[in-house]
């Protein structure tokens, strides 16, 4: 007895490395197309790129690492920094052979929650449900050298001592050109557009204080990632300020604070906005989309495209933003997608957008 | 003989030692420069603060108020560091040469074991220059004051004095500093 | 009441004993970093104690004239000096000026903007004290080559002040204030205003994008837009909108929009408006 306990002891552990090391090469067969699609995206959720490309249909005709680029990122992209929180599925059409899955997705990532809807095209194969995953190709830039000699703006300051009176340079002229405050929901919300009026490049943002009718300070918020932080010279940024829960009719008066820092920059990257368009996406809601262009020669990791809405008397209706997933290659165009309030779809009498970028290894 | 090692209270220290700190209390300022200062100053109080008079930039309401406030706290800093020979009590309300000069005051009064008790009566302060960029606030202040001039806990004079004062304030990261506070002769 | 009974004990004292007793006499005023001479009647020493803004004195002397170095009086204000329970006082006002903190705002200006340029000057002697006493002095801003703007004032209570309009030239100002043998220096950067018109133009480029390109873009001095500013192209068509914010180069902004058969091309700067182009059928 005294020699058999460790045996069995050593067996048993064997066991149980072997069942933790196979088990993701021998997932069980989906035996229904919206179960493909769940099992695809509990590997996703739970990182394991191998398993989840089991539930992938070979007609797909997605190789593993390109797979495995799409959901888990590249080129420090945003997917690099998010991982798959939430889902949930819904079987849209089914027949014997074939069937089509809505899922939306929810990823939790760098930039808070990016919410993102997906039909998925389901197919049987080898007697299990596959999930068709096409993977876009991306074109692949070809190697040449891209001379990029735009401006770059460097500061010199006085000193930490007390050199009362020497020369300084000042924070960039900013000015808030438009202002309009609304009502969503039972939030408070103000949009509008600043722009940097000066010719050196300012970091900006906009403050704002809501005055009750007691003349109480009621609450104070930033515009945050709603606004372009770095804007050159006579850039223009749209700002959306929330006050999440507070009536309109609490505010006595609001305090605007456009604030301004004199900023290293650069004036490159440039990046074109092209075949903007609004546009119903597949639940029906109206979105604005279009194609980004890096036209510059480095990669811009995170791109952050903000939109502002105008009525046909050219006030600002609304602004909306979004992050794409995906980073700017140069001269390659990606294509982008931005949520507009439905209530607002008929309003929209115009809209401009605008980019703002994360380029890893930049200072500025 | 080998005793036990443990600690025994002395019952009868505890009488013994109140009565020196009482008596110490008692006795407080003696060769303790300064220690004539515990009592907490009531407020300085500025009686009057005039903007009419400034150019070429109006003085807004707002930054009255500020001004008023923190030249207020300045003279309270300064009162409280020439009688306790505290120079670091400068450091929120004074910059530049103001608070290089009276600290200097202070570190000198310190070494010779002098020291001042000023009893303020009264700031009438009137703007006379407003920068046109804000950065720069000058003012001439009519002040009233006791001073009584120690040597440790010994008064070596007390006088009344009314007296002038120029005042150059500049905006600091959260209050106005004083950058000048140079007394004039009275015209 | 203290103070009172004190000098009277004293004086009572000191009819008796002639040496304890000092009446002290000082100069009404004292140059900053200049040397005194207090006065103490009678003999022997004594204890001098000197109060002032910038120090405080404890020395044993000997009753008569007493001296007081430059050194002890270099902070303008008023001085209390205590011999033997008597006291005097007296003023140090600043020396001749020796310093100018010159407070020039701001760096940059748009170009002929009226009383755009403001600078404060405050007048100090060598000791940090301000000084007092009007002094002219004269201010003046002009771009190299250029007249520029003279104005000529007086300080009063050691501060001069100035608002000037900024000069019809982009570049450099150098703004300078004097007095006496005085001059200090601050820069102004005299920018171009914003653009006075943009004017755009289309060509079809060899792959079928549209290259647009503005003509110099002056403000309306003809000043150069500074290089770097936002020059936003828009292209409208079938397929939608297309933006570009290019960036001015050498004066000039260009960017490539996408090949479109028929579109309204405009251009922008800030809320500068340029004029409009139509691409496309009739072009």
């Amino acid at each position: 007895m005294n020699k058999l306990l460790p045996v069995l002891l050593i067996i048993l552990a064997a066991a149980l490395i072997a069942a933790a090391t196979i088990h993701s090469s021998s997932l069980v067969p989906a035996t229904t197309p919206e179960g493909a699609v769940r099992a695809l995206l509990n590997q996703v959720k739970a990182r394991d790129a191998v398993g989840a490309y089991q539930y992938v249909a070979t007609a797909s005709n997605t190789a593993p690492d390109d797979f495995k680029r799409d959901v888990f990122g590249q080129e420090s992209n945003l997917r690099t920094y998010s991982s798959l929180q939430l889902f949930d599925t819904k079987v849209l059409r089914e027949d014997d052979q074939e069937a089509s899955v809505r899922a939306n997705l929810e990823w939790a990532s760098a930039v808070g929650a990016v919410r993102d809807t997906r039909d998925l095209k389901v197919v049987r194969e080898d007697n299990s449900w596959k999930v068709i995953w096409p993977v876009q190709s991306r074109p692949k830039v070809p190697p040449q050298v891209i001379p990029v000699n735009y401006l770059r703006w460097d500061i010199v300051t006085r000193g930490l001592d007390d050199d009362w009176g020497a020369q300084n340079v000042d924070a960039p002229r900013v000015r808030i050109i438009s202002m309009n405050p609304v009502e969503k929901d039972g939030d408070f919300i103000l949009l509008g557009e600043i722009e940097n009026e000066d010719t050196v490049p300012g970091f900006v943002s906009v403050a704002a204080t809501l005055i009750g009718k007691d003349g109480q300070v009621i609450a104070q918020e930033e515009s945050f990632d709603k606004i372009s932080h770095v804007l050159l010279p006579k850039e223009i940024s749209p700002f959306r300020i929330d006050f999440p829960n507070v009536s309109r009719d609490r505010i006595k008066s609001v305090h605007m604070q456009p604030n301004a820092m004199l900023v290293p920059a650069s004036a490159d990257p440039v990046m074109g906005v092209m075949h903007q368009a609004l546009n119903k996406d597949a639940r029906g809601h109206s979105v604005l989309k279009g194609e980004l262009m890096n036209q510059s020669g480095q990669t811009v990791n995170i791109p952050h495209v903000l939109a502002t809405f105008y009525d046909s008397a050219g006030k600002v209706i609304w602004v909306s933003d979004g992050y794409v997933d995906q980073s700017l290659a140069p001269m390659t165009p990606v294509a982008f997608s931005i949520g507009v309030r439905d209530d607002l779809a008929s309003q929209i009498h115009s809209y401009r957008v605008t980019v703002n970028q994360y380029t890893r290894d930049r200072v500025q | 003989m080998i005793g036990r090692i443990g600690i025994r209270p002395n019952f009868w220290l505890f009488p013994v030692s109140l009565i020196v700190i009482l008596g110490l209390a008692s006795v407080s300022p003696a060769g303790l420069p300064g220690a004539h200062v515990a009592a907490a100053r009531p407020p300085v109080q500025l009686s009057s603060f005039d903007i009419a008079s400034a150019v070429p930039r109006p003085v807004e309401e707002t930054t009255a108020l500020s001004v008023q406030r923190d030249y207020a706290h300045a003279w309270q800093s300064l009162i409280s560091a020439l009688e306790s020979n505290r120079a670091d009590l400068l450091n929120e309300d004074f910059t530049g040469g103001a608070r290089q000069q009276w600290a200097e005051a202070i570190s000198l009064q310190q070494r010779n074991r002098l020291s001042r008790r000023i009893e303020d009566h009264g700031h009438h302060v009137r703007v006379t220059f407003y920068s046109p960029d804000g950065s720069a606030m000058e003012a001439t202040d009519t002040a009233d004051f006791d001073i009584q001039y120690y040597e440790g806990t010994r008064i070596l004079f007390s006088e009344h004095v009314r007296t002038r004062y120029l005042v150059l304030l500049t905006p600091g990261e959260n209050s106005w500093k004083l950058r000048i506070l140079q007394e004039v002769p009275a015209s | 009441m203290f103070p009172l009974r004190r000098s009277l004990i004293l004086g009572i004292v000191c009819a008796t004993v002639l040496t304890c007793a000092a009446q002290v006499r000082v100069p009404a005023t004292v140059q900053a970093g200049s040397g005194t001479t207090v006065q103490a009647s009678g003999s022997g020493s004594t204890m001098l104690y000197l109060f002032g803004p910038g120090g405080a004195l404890k020395r044993e002397v000997q009753r008569g004239n007493i001296e007081i170095s430059g050194q002890e009086l270099k902070v303008a204000g008023r001085y209390t000096v205590i011999v033997d329970g008597d006291s005097a006082s007296f003023f140090v006002t600043a020396a001749p000026l020796q310093k100018i903190a010159f407070v020039a705002h701001p760096s940059r200006v748009p170009a002929a903007a009226s009383r755009a340029v403001q600078g404060s000057a405050f007048l100090f002697d060598g000791f940090q004290n301000l000084v007092l006493t009007p002094i002219p002095v004269t201010f003046r801003l002009a771009v190299e080559g250029d007249n520029g703007e003279e104005r000529r004032t007086s300080s009063r209570d050691g501060v001069a002040w100035v608002q000037l309009n900024s000069g019809r030239r982009s570049g450099p100002a150098h703004f300078v204030v004097t007095s006496g043998a005085i001059q200090v220096r601050r820069i102004v950067q005299q920018v171009a205003a914003d653009p006075c018109s943009i004017r755009m133009s289309a060509l079809r480029a060899p792959d079928g994008n549209i290259l647009v390109e503005t003509a110099p873009v002056q403000d309306c001095s003809g000043n150069a837009v500074p290089d770097g500013t936002i020059v936003t192209f828009t292209s409208v068509d079938a397929a939608g909108r297309s933006a570009v914010d290019a960036r001015i180069k050498r004066g000039i902004a260009r960017a490539e929009l996408p090949a479109s058969r028929s579109a309204t091309l405009s251009v922008a700067a800030g809320v500068v408006l340029g004029n409009e182009i139509h691409w496309g059928g009739g072009q």
